[in-house]
């Protein structure tokens, strides 16, 4: 095979290799943390995978619960893929206090802000 | 001139697709994507999207219900309609949210209802409805 013909299979191969779902997800915020909830349905908690590079946090859920072999579909409306989200933070957070928490296909995440995006209560005196 | 609100209209053939789906029209596969794919998963019905399966021995639907409590979900099922319902309130300082679905889908006839099972994982919804005996493939041997 001509190495022409290689490269021009190998990007496509990549963008196939994973079919990518944007899932659902709220951002709230409190006076110290911004909380993002992500809906990952049959994703566990080993299925997540959580980055935070420079100030892109990406969220990576990897199905956990598939279908058995063997159940033949009737009908389908469901979405088979694994969801990717890749947030861009515009304020500075705490990266050393992120926590991280999924329950019933949920990912409650939350990110504390900065000390210096905190409001700051100021007493008279 | 008149002014028309914009409404997704594709929303509502979708939801009216949607019911023929749940009257028993017959199956294409993965219909109820396309329309998500053009209006986003959110543009949704607030109805749970459901994959129905089978074989030998059970029918099985699959619900994605994230973040749902499964001690706010109804299961009820009569007369080959399996009807999910689900509401609850959550309290989050003074605020009160109520969140409610309901959804009927039509499943095949012949299940042994005093069996049918269901579980909830990770946001999934399983119900196991196994076959009668008379709807279960039978390997006839040839004397």
């Amino acid at each position: 095979m001509s190495t022409e013909l290689d490269t021009i299979q190998t990007p496509e191969k990549k963008a196939h290799a994973h079919n990518w779902q944007r899932p659902l997800y709220d951002v709230s915020e409190n006076d110290d943390a911004f909380i993002v909830r992500v809906s990952l349905p049959g994703v566990n908690r080993d299925g997540v995978d959580i980055s935070l590079e420079e100030d892109t946090l990406t969220v990576i859920g990897t199905r956990t619960s598939q279908v058995p072999e063997g159940w033949r579909p009737l009908r389908r409306e469901l979405t088979t893929g694994d969801f990717r989200l890749s947030l861009r933070l515009n304020v500075p957070v705490n990266e050393a206090k992120i926590k991280a928490s999924v329950e019933n296909g949920v990912l409650d995440l939350s990110l504390p802000k900065a000390d210096e995006v905190k409001p700051r209560k100021i007493k008279i005196s | 001139m008149k002014l028309i609100r914009y409404a997704y209209p594709q929303s509502q053939a979708s939801s009216a697709f949607n019911r023929l789906f749940d009257l028993g029209a017959p199956t294409i596969e993965r219909f109820g994507s396309i329309f998500d794919d053009l209006l986003g998963a959110e543009a949704g019905f607030h109805q749970p999207a459901v994959d129905l399966y089978e074989d030998d021995q059970n029918f099985y639907a699959r619900f994605e219900l994230p973040g749902v409590n499964r001690d706010t979900v109804d299961l009820e099922l009569e007369n080959a309609v399996l009807t999910i319902r689900s509401q609850e309130e959550t309290k989050e300082k003074s605020e009160v949210s109520r969140t409610s679905f309901e959804r009927s889908i039509s499943v095949p006839d012949g299940v042994e209802l005093e069996k049918v099972s269901a579980e909830m994982k990770d946001g999934i919804l399983t119900v196991t409805m196994p076959k009668a005996e008379a709807r279960k493939p039978r390997q006839i041997s040839i004397n």
